[in-house]
């Protein structure tokens, strides 16, 4: 049973997840495409969320060495 | 169709009664039985319940004999390779094991995937003497739930089989609750392992981080997976991560850590050991089932009767830290699967193209920003654990969900208590705490500092030395249909 609530945004989620798909080059059914303008706004908000002021200062936990990749 | 199985009825008395790695160990340095007899018996009892609870993608019965058979004559030769040593386990199936097809549940996967050698752990546990029963089911790509119509077989849970038995490791999960194995290998990106420890009513160890190697294992979060031990005792737990642990070039991750014995300090106590109780979110939520959070909140007095302290106290963030792991899950994923994704939609099955989808969904930006958070959250639990030895939380929101009810969309609107672990690289070991008013296995998860598995492998088994909830079996003879 699919969820059914429609979050409200300030966006056209059809809009963006029917572009979004196009560019991806990915082709899916109806059923799936309406579950997931369903979600988009849900997992969007979650991203969004992440965007915290307090992070300003703080680099990504992932590190890059070029070293790592010539002998010692 | 039925079938005539008379086996389980003939089980001897003392296979049958064996029901952990260290008694199966017992039993065969006694005399009292041998890996041929275990193997045997757990073999056609796997076989006769595979068409109710799908356990297996595929029972290695011939490697298995074979490896059973050489565990007895190295026992006869007097050669010893350690505990588990003529033990049956399960091999989750997007691990790679010599000779045996690596399917991840899926029709994408060519089978060959990996060559022709075992992955780092597999052949950790082949050296160790360990028999392999067979492959067991996963969800397709360790993501997203099966999908009956790409005809691999769908896992149930054996306390009920109208219940998911959780994923991704559910074949494991359900063997070893089963009895169709004493445990075996899975794996965990956001709670993998742990998911199916909690609804199958047995033990799961997500492990730190590179503490395991993850060669020969496809894919799902480059960041976030570890393979870890799936058994129903935490001691178990700890005899399998003994052999599965330490570093291996292979791996670029590994941790060149040192393995500490994680079964020296499984000495019964916790005197002095400090509990963090992270309230906000993972005790007080309004999706929290109450006879979860009672199990836990019961589980954590009898470690305080033991001598533990626990103090009830505040992570923020916790519930941005789940979405930090998905969304660094999916996109990481996405990238492994996007070719496929394009030329092959439909060829993945219908509850996993949702899930892995998301990854094209958010932006290289978001998942920049999710690894800036993923910083601040690491050093906020790290804080917190400078004051506490662990912190304890549920396992998961509820127990056993009813599988027809449950859909991807489910996931994004629900909380979650094990994803923030992977983010931070920790270890956290899920066991039992008893068994809801239907009868559904309840759960609690141990979460400790880096490279500390002995710490929460110590307070799981001194709270299994005074309980017997991760010993019950589920009533499975009855899912076996005889002739009439």
């Amino acid at each position: 049973m699919s969820d059914t609530t429609t979050e409200s945004t300030d966006y056209d989620p059809e809009l963006v997840v029917t572009a979004m798909l196009a560019a991806a080059r990915l082709t899916v059914s109806d059923e799936e495409k309406a579950q997931m303008i369903k979600d988009f706004p849900v997992m969007r908000a979650s991203a969004d969320e992440l965007y915290l002021p307090e992070l300003e200062f703080y680099e990504p936990a992932p590190k890059f060495n070029p070293a790592a990749y010539y002998p010692a | 169709m039925t079938t005539e199985l008379a086996t389980p009825g003939e089980e001897s008395a003392a296979t049958s009664t064996i029901l952990t790695i260290a008694d199966a160990g017992e039993a065969l340095r006694s005399g009292t039985t041998t890996s041929v007899e275990l193997t045997t018996a757990m073999l056609e009892k796997a076989t006769a319940l595979n068409p109710a609870l799908g356990a297996y993608v595929e029972i290695t019965s011939d490697l298995a004999l074979e490896q059973a058979e050489a565990a007895d004559a190295a026992f006869s030769a007097g050669s010893d390779a350690g505990p588990l040593q003529g033990i049956p386990l399960a091999i989750k199936d997007i691990i790679k094991v010599a000779g045996v097809p690596t399917t991840a549940n899926s029709r994408i996967l060519d089978p060959a995937w990996g060559g022709e050698a075992d992955a780092p752990v597999v052949a950790r546990l082949r050296a160790a003497g360990s028999v392999f029963i067979g492959k067991s089911t996963t969800s397709e790509f360790a993501l997203g739930q099966p999908d009956a119509e790409k005809g691999f077989p769908v896992p149930h849970n054996p306390w009920d089989v109208t219940r998911t038995p959780a994923g991704s490791s559910s074949g494991t999960g359900v063997a070893t609750a089963a009895g169709l194995a004493f445990g075996g290998l899975g794996t965990d990106t956001g709670g993998s392992v742990r998911g199916p420890a909690t609804v199958n009513g047995h033990s799961g160890l997500k492990v730190t981080f590179g503490r395991v190697p993850k060669a020969g294992v496809v894919p799902l979060g480059y960041s976030l997976d570890s393979i870890g031990p799936m058994a129903r005792s935490a001691y178990d737990c700890a005899l399998l991560l003994q052999v599965m642990a330490g570093y291996d070039a292979a791996d670029p991750n590994a941790a060149d850590v040192p393995v500490p014995s994680y079964t020296a300090a499984l000495d019964g106590s916790v005197e002095g050991v400090k509990i963090g109780l992270p309230i906000p979110y993972f005790f007080d939520h309004d999706q929290l089932d109450p006879e979860v959070r009672d199990g836990v909140l019961s589980a954590v007095q009898a470690l305080v009767g033991l001598g533990a302290t626990s103090t009830e106290m505040e992570l923020a963030h916790a519930d941005k830290a789940q979405h930090a792991n998905a969304l660094i899950l999916v996109g990481e994923a996405y990238a492994y699967h996007r070719n496929n994704m394009v030329q092959r939609w439909t060829t993945y099955g219908k509850y996993t193209r949702p899930g892995l989808v998301r990854g094209m969904f958010y932006t290289a930006a978001d998942f920049v920003q999710a690894n800036r958070f993923r910083v601040l959250w690491c050093e906020q639990v790290a804080k917190a654990l400078q004051t506490y030895d662990v912190l304890i939380t549920p396992s998961a929101p509820t127990t056993a969900q009813v599988a027809a009810d449950m859909n991807p969309s489910q996931r994004l609107r629900q909380p979650s208590y094990t994803g923030q672990w992977n983010l931070s690289g920790l270890p956290a070991i899920c066991i039992p705490t008893g068994f809801s008013s239907e009868g559904l296995p309840l759960s609690m998860q141990i979460i400790g500092k880096p490279f500390a598995e002995a710490t929460v492998l110590k307070i799981a088994d001194a709270y299994q030395r005074i309980t017997d909830h991760h010993l019950q079996v589920p009533p499975v003879d009855a899912l076996i249909t005889t002739a009439a």
